[in-house]
């Protein structure tokens, strides 16, 4: 993996909240993960709610203070919070909320929104405002009638791409795209989705990708990342990921999801079942902490923390039954 | 690639298929959410005619000069008629002049608070809100609580005892035990608003605090302080007359509707007019501004 | 479906026009809807945001927002029309006949009154035998909670609703409302708000509790994927009108209509091979919708005359409906003109 152009490395992030009242207990958000995210390449982090993959999202971004770990960006050591973060770094990540309803203030009209970013970074001369603005609503095909207007007034889809050409106007390198689609409908996330395809290619950007929708990622995503209780499960190139899934975990995702033909619910797993929720962060199953809903599980998860192992060049697995070129083998244990 | 990666091309907009900003469709939009309630709209033609009749007293009262220390004997103590539509007080004077001109003490009182409020609680609680957890905040906050511990019409009478009784000084013991109200409203919706999605995507732009706190805070603080200072007009008027029900407000002979009904009140049920109608304007008024506080509540409501 | 008289179905909508007053004016939302759900049947309205999905089951179950107008159809349940029915009836129809799961079921449950009893409420005023007895009460809620696969119901039972997961607040809504008979079960996205491995969990469940209870079932859906796992016959709403409509079966094998074509290829499929650019333009405006066809604007094979007639709903195969000009020339029949 050394030609890789990695931009965003990610060692051993940890981030715990403090749970009140009780001095020696955490929620344990994010429980040491480690990925890399390379040049114009989209990485999908998929997860249930709790899983920590937003937690992640916040802290590459810099709006939480992570626990533990090391973030670099390009080199550059980025693992402090925001407000310690120099404003050009402030320029080349940039976020994209699930909700553009509540990401963008009511109470300012798109070109508010829009120009602020211009102003902070001196983007360009306050008279080429408006131009600029238009040019950024071109660029996700909004069309001008919309400047002087308020967000409520858009439909959602409309608002998202206010949001991405918010997150474009500084020129960044990596967006942080935090579930960007779940609020919208489908056709509305289609066109989004090729919007940001684009714009990668055009921009030359890369992709942290935040999202539940394992079929989105499918389509979109050149890695993915399944997380489970603030670890990564397993992680692997998109085209081996959806071939040969191996965490029971990724399994019992797959199986969850509903399709809509025959050719999909051939590829979804069929000898696991979706039992059981995600336990609360604050008391993470010991050992293995999936082993409460694996229907796998033997007495060696439910003591002992599996390693990642590789199982493909690239295709990673966090699970006792997982072995190096064979895959999942059960009763691997001797 | 890394040079052209991002650069965005502003040379071909067309500036002349920019559109204008068009406020007056905004407007009507609020008009119309006002309006929806037929009560509210009826709240605020009673406050603007209360407010005309007090600017306007002198082309609209029949006895312009009833409103100062008149006597007038032969015209004492009579009941509502066509000459005097609220009949007269024990002095002769036509009380509908002398309510009407006590609409300016009962809104100035009002007013005066709610200037004086409304921009020192409000600021102390952006401060508060923005740095909450800090000792600023906490310290403007515990010192809200301080005053709002103070029981207000009392403090507003150990003012008055200790000074003499004038509007002016009803107005400032008023406003001394009332500016926290206000912190803590603006301090609520601050700390909310802070926590707001829109909040961090400025921050992570890399908007200054200024910015943060007057551009994109301030404007949703406006609404609800709006709301509560209609509401609160009702409420100063109210203890104005309270006050000078008791003789710590408006100094006679300057009428003033809680005066007037105090008077009034030793001539009852005979006379019954004397008391009666101030009465009713105080709460005419009152009504008209907490309707139109309803209103405006609606009106800044989310819900389409 | 011919030969069936308006007896044989729990719900019956004809021709159905809803519109709703605004500070412009009227917008026009539900264009001549036309469903039907029989006896033990679950169906499914599939359709996007603003589509008039939910203003369509609201007006069966007469919960629609003060501003609404009913401006023409008519709505039969079990035979009888809503829309002429003095309020008593109403108000029994709601208790006992139609009950409804919204999306959110923390909205939909009261914050300060435990799980159970909120419960007992439903079950006290739903007019079953011994419904204002505590003992059958209890009982029935415990039941309810059981039957629904929720763990240890006696605590959940003293429970409040935020003590719980998103997952079981759905299901003690799915258990309230199936915890005494019921004609139709009216599902409104129940599960938008899940982790798709709970979602199945609670479909699953869903499922199972309205074929046990003998209960119809409306679920609105914007998951083409969802309909599919849970419905015999799927309706597909767009701008207030039903564009078409099949066996679940059958509308997976052969969708017709140019929206129903234009979702599908926006869906992103496990099997890869990417998404369409998906279906441009917008929905209309309902203030002023366009004449004819509400879709003929984004649709790609609109002609003149798209334009100017809503086209009926022509059947194409049993129970198969499409709301377009281009099968006219296949169809056997039209729906409404039935002899």
């Amino acid at each position: 993996m050394a030609e890789r152009n990695d931009i965003l490395v990610v060692k051993g992030m940890k981030k715990y909240f403090p749970v009140q009242g009780s001095k020696d207990k955490f929620v344990r958000a994010i429980d040491g993960i480690n990925f890399t995210l390379a040049q114009g390449e989209t990485l999908g982090l998929v997860g249930e709610s709790g899983s920590g993959k937003s937690t992640t999202a916040y802290n590459v971004i810099g709006m939480e203070e992570m626990t533990e770990g090391e973030v670099t960006f390009r080199g550059q050591d980025i693992s402090m919070p925001l407000s310690k973060r120099p404003l050009a770094l402030k320029k080349e990540i940039q976020i994209v909320f699930q909700d553009p309803g509540t990401s963008l203030n009511p109470q300012r009209t798109i070109y508010d929104i829009l120009s602020l970013p211009l102003k902070i970074h001196k983007v360009c001369a306050p008279r080429d405002y408006v131009k600029y603005v238009a040019a950024l609503m071109d660029l996700v095909e909004l069309p001008y009638e919309y400047m002087y207007k308020y967000p409520a007034t858009l439909g959602g889809g409309e608002r998202q791409m206010v949001a991405i050409a918010r997150a474009l106007a500084t020129a960044p390198s990596l967006i942080v795209l935090d579930e960007p689609t779940s609020a919208l409908d489908v056709s509305v996330q289609a066109k989004i989705i090729n919007t940001l395809l684009r714009l990668q290619k055009e921009m030359d950007l890369s992709y942290l990708f935040i999202t539940h929708d394992l079929s989105l990622m499918r389509n979109m995503s050149d890695r993915v990342a399944i997380m489970y209780l603030g670890r990564i499960a397993e992680i692997a190139p998109t085209q081996s990921f959806f071939q040969n899934p191996q965490h029971p975990y990724t399994k019992m995702l797959l199986s969850s999801i509903p399709v809509v033909s025959e050719e999909e619910e051939q590829l979804k797993p069929t000898q696991i079942h979706s039992a059981g929720e995600i336990p609360s962060p604050v008391n993470v199953p010991t050992g293995c902490s999936f082993h409460t809903r694996c229907p796998f599980a033997r007495d060696i998860c439910r003591e002992k923390d599996p390693e990642m192992v590789e199982f493909e060049a690239g295709h990673t697995v966090r699970c006792h039954f997982c072995q190096a070129g064979k895959g999942f083998v059960l009763g691997g244990e001797s | 690639m890394a040079e052209a990666r991002g650069k965005i091309d502003i040379t071909k907009i067309d500036e002349s298929r920019l559109p204008k900003r068009d406020r007056i469709e905004h407007l009507q939009k609020i008009w119309y959410k006002f309006s929806l309630s037929k009560v509210s709209v009826v709240g605020l033609a009673i406050v603007i005619l209360v407010v005309l009749a007090a600017i306007f007293y002198k082309f609209i009262v029949p006895y312009p000069e009833d409103v100062g220390a008149v006597v007038n004997f032969k015209a004492a103590n009579q009941p509502p008629s066509m000459a005097h539509i609220m009949g007269t007080d024990p002095t002769g004077r036509d009380i509908f002049s002398r309510i009407i001109y006590a609409f300016r003490g009962a809104l100035k009182m009002g007013i005066g608070c709610i200037a004086v409020v409304v921009p020192i609680g409000g600021i102390l609680g952006l401060i508060s809100g923005y740095w909450n957890g800090t000792w600023v905040s906490n310290l403007i906050m515990r010192l809200a609580d301080v005053f709002l511990a103070l029981p207000a019409l009392i403090l507003v009478m150990c003012v008055s005892s200790i000074m003499k009784p004038s509007l002016t000084n009803a107005m400032l013991a008023l406003c001394v035990s009332w500016w926290p109200y206000y912190t803590r409203l603006v301090n609520n919706i601050v700390v909310s608003t802070r926590n707001e999605v829109y909040i961090r995507s400025a921050e992570v732009l890399g908007a200054s605090n200024g910015h943060i706190l007057f551009r994109e805070i301030l404007p949703n603080t406006l609404g609800p302080i709006l709301t509560k200072m209609t509401l609160d007009m009702g409420w100063a008027i109210m203890a104005g007359a309270t006050l000078s029900y008791v003789g710590m407000g408006e100094q006679p002979p300057t009428p003033s509707l809680g005066g007037m009904v105090s008077n009034g009140v030793g001539y009852l049920p005979d006379q019954w007019w004397l008391s009666v109608f101030p009465a009713f304007a105080i709460m005419l008024i009152v009504l008209g501004f907490n309707l139109t506080g309803d209103g405006i509540k609606d009106m800044l409501s989310d819900t389409e | 479906m011919t030969q069936e008289n308006k007896n044989d179905f729990v719900v019956d909508v004809r021709n159905l026009h809803v519109s709703f007053r605004t500070f412009k004016g009227y917008t026009h939302v539900l264009n001549g809807v036309n469903l039907n759900v029989r006896k033990r049947e679950r169906i499914s309205i599939v359709g996007e945001t603003g589509c008039g999905k939910t203003t369509t089951v609201y007006s069966i179950a007469q919960i629609l927002a003060q501003n609404a107008r009913i401006d023409s159809g008519e709505i039969y349940f079990n035979g009888r029309n809503v829309l002429t029915m003095p309020n008593k009836e109403l108000k029994a129809l709601r208790a006992s006949g139609v009950s409804v799961i919204f999306q959110d079921p923390i909205a939909s449950l009261n914050p300060v009154f435990t799980v159970g009893s909120q419960m007992k409420e439903v079950i006290r005023y739903s007019g079953v035998e011994g419904a204002g007895d505590k003992k059958v009460q209890e009982e029935r809620t415990i039941a309810a909670l059981k039957e629904t696969h929720l763990p240890d119901p006696e605590r959940i039972m003293n429970s409040y609703p935020f003590q719980l997961s998103g997952g079981m607040r759905q299901r003690i809504c799915i258990a309230m409302s199936l915890s005494t008979p019921r004609d139709l079960v009216i599902a409104d996205e129940p599960t938008t708000n899940l982790d798709v491995t709970i979602q199945d969990q609670v479909l699953k469940t869903l499922k199972q509790r309205v074929q046990e209870k003998e209960s119809a079932l409306i679920l609105i859906t914007h998951s083409l994927g969802v309909a599919r796992q849970m419905a015999d016959r799927i309706y597909v709403m767009y701008a207030g009108n039903m564009v078409e409509t099949a066996r679940s079966g059958d509308l997976f094998r052969r969708y017709c209509h140019p929206y129903t074509q234009g979702l599908m290829q926006c869906i992103p499929k496990l099997s890869g091979g990417g998404i369409s650019e998906g279906i441009p333009g917008h929905l209309p405006n309902y203030m002023d919708p366009p004449p004819g066809c509400r879709f003929a604007p984004r649709c790609p094979y609109a002609v003149p005359e798209c334009r100017q007639a809503q086209p009926p709903l022509y059947e194409i195969e049993p129970e198969h409906y499409v709301s377009c000009y281009r099968y006219r020339d296949q169809a056997s029949g039209v729906m409404g003109e039935e002899v």
